[in-house]
């Protein structure tokens, strides 16, 4: 395999009283589509938030591409939950996805035919040519995630971060969100997901990490994705989850 | 008819002087004010201009001198003191974001009319001046300050645009794009301090608010892009300060007054009649439907729900 | 040297001498300045309780600035400053105010805050247009009205006092009647409307309660300042008390104490308006509740920082 872009060592980080990411180390490496998955409350975007320094963390170092700071940090390329976003905002589908230019543009540059290019491209993969003068508000939550999306990949990096993409979307847009996420990993980018559904683990990431404020395990989901460590991350709460979700764990392991 | 329109204009120099001030101050505060408002902040703008006030004071009482760049000076550092303690209060010391606001304006807008009293007795500093403006009087000083100040905040604006919206939208991405979230931030805190105090003279520290909010909110009902928000706010203000002053030529009124209640009823127009978010068209929509009962938009969320810091609560209404 | 201790000598006995004079009663209007301080802060400091942990602070706010256009509409309709009138007016435009921010908040495209800002200047803007067409063109005295601004307790009515010791009672009354569905539906309204209580009813409520204090206290702290007698001293309150008995006493007895020795700070010291005294008070002691308050002040905030980070520390280690 190759050498890894992103490398964690140690991460820990407390909210008010208690810890809730304890003493984290693993590493990516491109050619990687990871999810991240595990109960509410278990850390799990807490994590992805302090990668990209949203959330300061009490210890530990992360490398991205054998750098630190600021600098590692505008090589992730983070798209947040949905809930975050405000959605009066007076920007149009276009508008937002060429927010994914600014970094690269600065406060003055124009937009060459290039990025241009790129943003339409962008919008093509997810589909949402066709809506690119509407404001953000008149999009269905699907669209919406969508567009949030078409946005990192006008960001055109290689180390992705999506904070659990496929809450509150419709079926469409969840295939359509995978096609582009296994497209970029085909292309050598490396893809980390936060993801809710155990059911569709195993469909959709070759690798898997399971935690619960500490990581339980990380590896191919083949291996790692078993009855065994999903007891251990959702410990006896994993009874409330469906029997088919079960069924996918039995079979695929 | 027309004359009416004409002839304050033919009543002497204090006509267009005043006129002049006033599109001065309210195209840098519509400007300003459409970020604060998109950032739900549209009452730290309520706190920066009521806090300029200590800001000059402290100037004058540092400096011994009324001189307008002084002034200017020492509304800045105030004003980024003001959010930077408004800011301390919420995140450290666990004081509502609201309430924060509350204490923190009204104890230095405190210590400013206090020291304004007791310390100031022989500077050319008039009280209710400071308060409600005197546009129709309005000093040399005033307007050059307000004529380097104006063209300066767009230009800020028009070089800072990206980031500015940018960190109004997103802040994570503004921040993994490598913005200066933090600088952005204390740069829009400083200019709308400064910019309420340049516009003292035109509207006063407690008015300021309105040019500051109100634009922003009639514009953001009539606009689905931020550049044409920017200009609707633009056009608001500017409408408000010249309709304003007429009718306090013709009524004999305070003009600062006079311009706030002409934006007003600007909003409220827009909040009735706008061609797609307005209260008829949705109305209209609604019957179009045929749904029956609706429901209140959960829109009324309060402020830690904005400040996105913790739990909802009951709403304002 | 002997000279400028001499002179601060005297000045400490003439401070000394007319504080005894304040707080003597030996004067009906002194006596009556001291009474409203005390009444002005208690019950602002008992509403603005329930503002402050509803977040609605900034509605004090709204409403202290716009009584001013209902101040002015009642002295150009009655033709004097005569307290029942002015207080009608006060109160109409108050409650105007309050349902109109609820009304672009629940608009199109608003956001409370800004719905906020909106009618508190708009309001404001329109009293101030009224008040220099009354300086034009009254022919009574409008001297009192100036006073609406800033405050001015020495300058307290008979008619102002009782009208207050009224409201005040009536609004304790209430809020100790009142006092469990009040917390419950401030604590948790979705728990409180499933147990049948009238959340909408008692918010309505409040906000009349609040249009009420501001009424009776604007003539003792100005219009512009009502509303952090409103805000601080439930906010420092908080800090003191875990529950809602003890956070309203609390409040209740520091917005007191801040109006007494505002008012006291005014008389001593010549051209200091009532309200910015009374605020700097009450800021005084919110900052000590800030820093050694043991609900959450700085202090144990700190001690127990430096506690969890050794738990921390520890937990990380052991689980290594």
């Amino acid at each position: 395999m190759s050498e890894p872009v992103l490398k964690v060592s140690g991460l820990t980080i407390a909210y008010d009283r208690e810890p809730v990411v304890i003493d984290f180390s693993f590493e990516v490496s491109p050619g990687q589509l990871v999810g991240i998955v595990g109960p509410n409350g278990a850390g799990k975007s807490t994590m992805i938030k302090s990668l990209v320094g949203s959330i300061e963390a009490d210890v530990g170092e992360v490398w991205v591409k054998g750098i630190q700071g600021r600098k590692a940090r505008r090589l992730l390329t983070y798209v947040p939950q949905r809930g975050s976003v405000d959605w009066d905002f007076p920007v149009t589908v276009y508008d937002v996805v060429k927010q994914g230019r600014y970094g690269k543009l600065g406060l003055l540059g124009r937009m060459s035919k290039e990025d241009r290019a790129i943003v339409e491209d962008a919008l093509d993969k997810v589909a949402m040519r066709d809506f690119t003068d509407r404001q953000i508000g008149e999009l269905s939550g699907g669209q919406q995630q969508r567009v949030f999306l078409a946005r990192a990949l006008a960001q055109r990096g290689d180390i992705y971060l999506l904070d659990e993409p496929f809450t509150g979307v419709d079926a469409k847009t969840e295939a359509a969100i995978v096609d582009v996420l296994r497209e970029l990993r085909d292309q050598g980018a490396a893809v980390l997901v936060v993801h809710h559904d155990l059911s569709t683990v195993s469909e959709y990431f070759d690798t898997v990490m399971l935690m619960n404020k500490r990581m339980i395990a990380m590896g191919p989901t083949g291996e790692v994705f078993s009855r065994e460590n999903l007891q251990k991350t959702y410990g006896g709460k994993l009874a409330i989850f469906d029997a088919d979700a079960m069924a996918v764990v039995e079979q695929g392991g | 008819m027309w004359e009416l329109f004409i002839e304050p204009w033919t009543m002497g120099a204090w006509m267009w002087r005043g006129t002049l001030a006033a599109t001065l101050a309210a195209v840098p505060c519509a400007l300003l004010g459409v970020f604060l408002y998109l950032r739900r902040m549209s009452l730290i703008a309520d706190a920066l201009t009521h806090v300029a006030l200590p800001g000059i004071v402290a100037a004058f009482l540092l400096s011994g001198s009324v001189d307008p760049f002084t002034m200017l000076l020492g509304a800045a550092v105030v004003g980024v003191m003001a959010s930077m303690a408004i800011e301390g209060l919420a995140d450290k010391g666990g004081v509502r974001s609201d309430a924060a606001i509350g204490i923190v304006f009204t104890a230095f807008f405190s210590i400013g009319v206090i020291a304004l009293s007791v310390g100031v007795e022989n500077a050319h500093i008039d009280t209710a001046c400071v308060l409600f403006g005197d546009v129709l009087g309005i000093s040399n000083d005033s307007l050059l300050l307000l004529g380097i100040t104006a063209p300066v905040v767009m230009l800020l604006v028009g070089v800072f645009y990206r980031w500015l919206s940018l960190v109004s939208f997103d802040k994570g991405l503004a921040a993994n794009l490598g913005v200066p979230v933090a600088l952005v931030h204390y740069g829009l805190m400083g200019a709308v301090s400064v910019t309420s105090v340049a516009s003292f003279e035109a509207i006063g520290a407690i008015l300021a608010i309105a040019m500051i909010v109100v634009p922003a909110a009639t514009a953001h009902i009539l606009c689905d892009r931020l550049p044409w928000m920017l200009i609707a706010a633009c056009v608001h203000g500017v409408f408000s300060a010249i309709l304003g002053m007429y009718f306090a030529v013709w009524l004999d009124v305070s003009a600062a007054g006079a311009m706030v209640c002409v934006g007003g009823v600007l909003y409220a127009l827009a909040f009735v009649g706008a061609p797609k978010h307005g209260v008829l068209v949705r109305w209209w929509r609604r019957r179009a439907l045929g749904t029956s009962t609706p429901k209140p938009t959960p829109k009324a969320a309060s402020f830690a729900a904005q400040a996105g810091r913790s739990k909802p609560s009951p709403e304002v209404s | 040297m002997g000279a400028a201790s001499l002179i601060a000598a005297l000045e400490v006995a003439e401070i000394s001498a007319r504080s005894v004079e304040f707080f003597s009663f030996k004067y009906a209007f002194v006596a009556r300045a001291l009474a409203a301080s005390i009444l002005v802060g208690g019950l602002c400091g008992a509403v603005g309780t329930f503002l402050v942990l509803r977040r609605l602070s900034l509605m004090g706010d709204a409403a202290g600035h716009s009584t001013l256009p209902g101040i002015c509409v009642a002295f150009l309709l009655a033709g004097s400053v005569s307290t029942l009138p002015i207080m009608a007016g006060a109160l109409v435009s108050a409650l105007l105010a309050a349902l109109a921010v609820g009304m672009i908040a629940r608009g199109p495209r608003s956001r409370s805050d800004a719905a906020i800002g909106i009618v508190l200047s708009v309001f404001f803007g329109a009293g101030i247009v009224l008040l220099s067409y009354i300086q034009r063109v009254a022919t009574t005295s409008y001297a009192g009205l100036d006073a609406m601004l800033l405050g001015n307790v020495a300058g307290i009515s008979p008619g102002q006092l009782s009208a207050l010791g009224v409201v005040t009672l009536l609004l304790g009354g209430m809020t100790a009647v009142y006092l469990r569905p009040l917390s419950i539906s401030t604590f948790d309204p979705g728990f409180a409307a499933s147990v049948g209580i009238p959340v909408r009813a008692i918010h309505y409520g409040l906000l009349g309660a609040l249009s009420l204090s501001v009424v009776v206290s604007v003539q003792a702290v100005g219009v512009v300042l009502v509303s952090a007698m409103l805000i601080i001293p439930g906010a420092s309150a908080v800090y003191w008390f875990k529950r809602m008995p003890g956070v309203l006493g609390a409040a209740v007895v520091l917005g007191a104490l801040s109006g007494a020795l505002g008012a006291w700070i005014s008389y001593i010291f010549e051209g200091v308006s009532t309200g910015p005294a009374m605020v700097l008070v009450a800021t005084a002691f919110f900052s000590v509740s800030l820093a050694f308050g043991p609900r959450g002040g700085l202090l144990w905030r700190a001690v127990r920082r430096r506690r969890r980070q050794r738990v921390v520390v520890a937990n990380v280690g052991g689980g290594r």
